[in-house]
C-alpha cells in the first residue's frame, strides 16, 4: 500500500554578511542535488522502492514567508533595511512516498542533512534598500466630513488606518504614513492661527500636519515615534505592517461666537525604502460652521 | 504694509511652545501681535489674564498697549497639538519694534523682531 513514509526538513542556516552591494548568492539545493541526497540518506532501506519524491522550498525573513519560486528572490533582496546584521532562514521540504513500512519512516526521520545557504541583507547601487512594500488604506477619510459642535468645539474626528505588505522577504519598516493639511480656523471672521513646527497652518499651501510643544514636534505615521494618535503594529512600531492613527481638528471658542473650520488634507502611505514614493492616498476635507449657544 | 517676524519662531516654555505673528494695522497705526501658545491637546482652556505681551521698538521703549485679550482664549486643536490664540495691539510709533517678550504663566519667552526676509 502506498503511504507517506518520510518527511524531511532540511533548515538553510543564515548565511554570513554579504559584500556591500551585492546580492548574496548561496548555494541553494536545486531539486536534483537535494533528491539525490535524500537517496543517499535513505537508500539503504527506503528509496529502493521509492515511489515519488517531491521537494518544496519556502523563505522565510522576519514576519514574511514566501513560496518555493520565490527563494531565489529572497538572496537578492535585504531582509531588513538599515540592519546589516539581518537574517533569515529558507527551508526545504522533501516528501518521499513508497510503499515501505511505517518502521523504516521511522529510521528515516532521524537523519537530517545540513546545508549552507539562506538569505541575506543586500543593497541597490544606488543606496536604496531593495526591500518594499505595497500598502492600502483600512480606514480613512474621504470627500468631504462635516464638523459638528459639541459644547464650545466644532470639530470633526477621523481615522487614519492603513495596512502594508511586504516584498519578500522584508518586513513592512519601509510603510509610514504622511499627514498634509492646509486651511483656516475662523472665530468669528478672524482667522485662529495653528501652529504646525517652524510654521503656521497656510490657506493655500499643503504643508506637513505637524505639532510642537515642550521643545518635542509630533508627525504622523514615522517610525521613528510612536505616540497614542499615531502608532505601529502588527507587531510592533520599528516592523509592523499596521498604521493606526486618528485625528480630531476642532476649534474651540466661548458663548455667542461664531465658529468656522475649513481644512484640507492628504494623507499618504509612502514607502521609505523607495524615495518616499506614494503607495496609497486619500484626500479629504473638514469643514463647517456653527455659533456657540 | 511692514510684516514682521519673530527670531526665533517658537521658544519652549516648560511644557508649552511659544510663538507670535505680527502685522502691521496702518489704519488704526497700530501693530496687532497674535501670540499662539503651542500645548499638548485636551487641556483646561486658557484665561487671557495667564498671557501677556510686551513689545520694545527700536529705543528700548515698550510700546503701549490699545487691546489685550479677554477671558477664555480661542484655541485651534489637533490631535497633535492645540494652539490658543492671544491677540494684542499695540501703539505704533516711528520706530518699528525689534522685540518682544510673552509670559505665560509666569514664564517668560524673549524673542527678536525683524521684517521678514522679502521685506528687508
Amino acid at each position: 500500500m502506498r503511504q507517506r513514509i518520510a518527511r524531511h526538513e532540511d533548515r538553510l542556516a543564515p548565511q554570513k554578511a554579504n559584500s556591500p552591494g551585492g546580492a548574496s548568492r548561496s548555494p541553494v539545493p536545486d531539486l536534483g542535488a537535494f533528491f539525490s541526497t535524500a537517496q543517499v540518506s535513505y537508500g539503504n532501506r527506503a528509496v529502493s522502492r521509492l515511489l515519488r519524491a517531491s521537494l518544496t522550498r519556502t523563505c522565510s525573513c522576519g514576519k514574511a514567508t514566501g513560496s518555493a519560486e520565490q527563494c531565489e528572490e529572497c538572496r537578492a533582496k535585504s531582509l531588513d533595511p538599515g540592519h546589516a546584521n539581518a537574517s533569515g532562514e529558507s527551508r526545504a521540504t522533501i516528501t518521499i512516498e513508497s510503499d515501505q513500512d511505517s518502521e523504516t519512516a521511522v529510521g528515516a526521520r532521524d537523519r537530517s542533512i545540513s546545508v549552507e545557504g539562506g538569505s541575506k541583507l543586500t543593497r541597490t547601487a544606488d543606496g536604496e534598500s531593495s526591500c518594499s512594500v505595497t500598502g492600502k488604506f483600512t480606514d480613512i477619510p474621504s470627500g468631504t466630513v462635516n464638523s459638528t459642535l459639541s459644547g464650545t468645539e466644532l470639530g470633526a474626528r477621523f481615522n487614519m488606518k492603513g495596512t502594508f505588505s511586504p516584498s519578500i522577504p522584508c518586513n513592512c519598516s519601509c510603510g509610514e504614513y504622511r499627514q498634509y493639511v492646509r486651511g483656516t480656523f475662523e472665530r468669528n471672521g478672524a482667522t485662529v492661527t495653528h501652529a504646525l513646527c517652524g510654521t503656521n497652518l497656510d490657506p493655500t499651501k499643503f504643508q506637513e500636519d505637524c505639532g510642537i510643544f515642550g521643545g518635542t514636534s509630533y508627525r504622523y505615521g514615522y517610525r521613528s515615534q510612536s505616540f497614542a494618535t499615531s502608532k505601529f503594529t502588527n507587531p510592533d512600531q520599528a516592523t509592523g505592517c499596521d498604521f493606526e492613527g486618528r485625528d480630531f481638528p476642532r476649534l474651540g471658542g466661548s458663548s455667542g461666537d461664531k465658529l468656522e473650520v475649513n481644512l484640507d488634507f492628504q494623507g499618504r502611505l509612502i514607502d521609505t525604502c523607495h524615495g518616499n514614493a506614494v503607495i496609497a492616498s486619500s484626500d479629504w476635507s473638514v469643514v463647517g460652521t456653527a455659533t456657540v449657544p | 504694509m511692514t510684516e514682521l517676524i519673530t527670531i526665533p519662531f517658537a521658544l519652549a516654555l516648560g511644557a508649552e511652545s511659544v510663538s507670535a505673528t505680527l502685522n502691521s494695522d496702518a489704519a488704526r497705526e497700530a501693530w496687532n501681535v497674535t501670540v499662539v501658545i503651542s500645548r499638548q491637546p485636551d487641556q483646561p482652556r486658557v484665561d487671557a489674564s495667564e498671557v501677556d505681551a510686551r513689545l520694545v521698538d527700536g529705543r528700548g521703549e515698550a510700546m503701549a498697549v490699545i487691546e489685550r485679550p479677554k477671558g477664555a482664549l480661542p484655541e485651534a486643536s489637533t490631535s497633535l497639538s492645540s494652539s490658543v490664540n492671544a491677540v494684542f495691539r499695540f501703539r505704533s510709533c516711528q520706530s518699528l519694534p525689534t522685540r518682544l517678550v510673552v509670559t505665560f504663566r509666569g514664564a517668560s519667552a524673549d524673542f527678536a523682531v525683524a521684517p521678514k526676509p522679502q521685506d528687508r
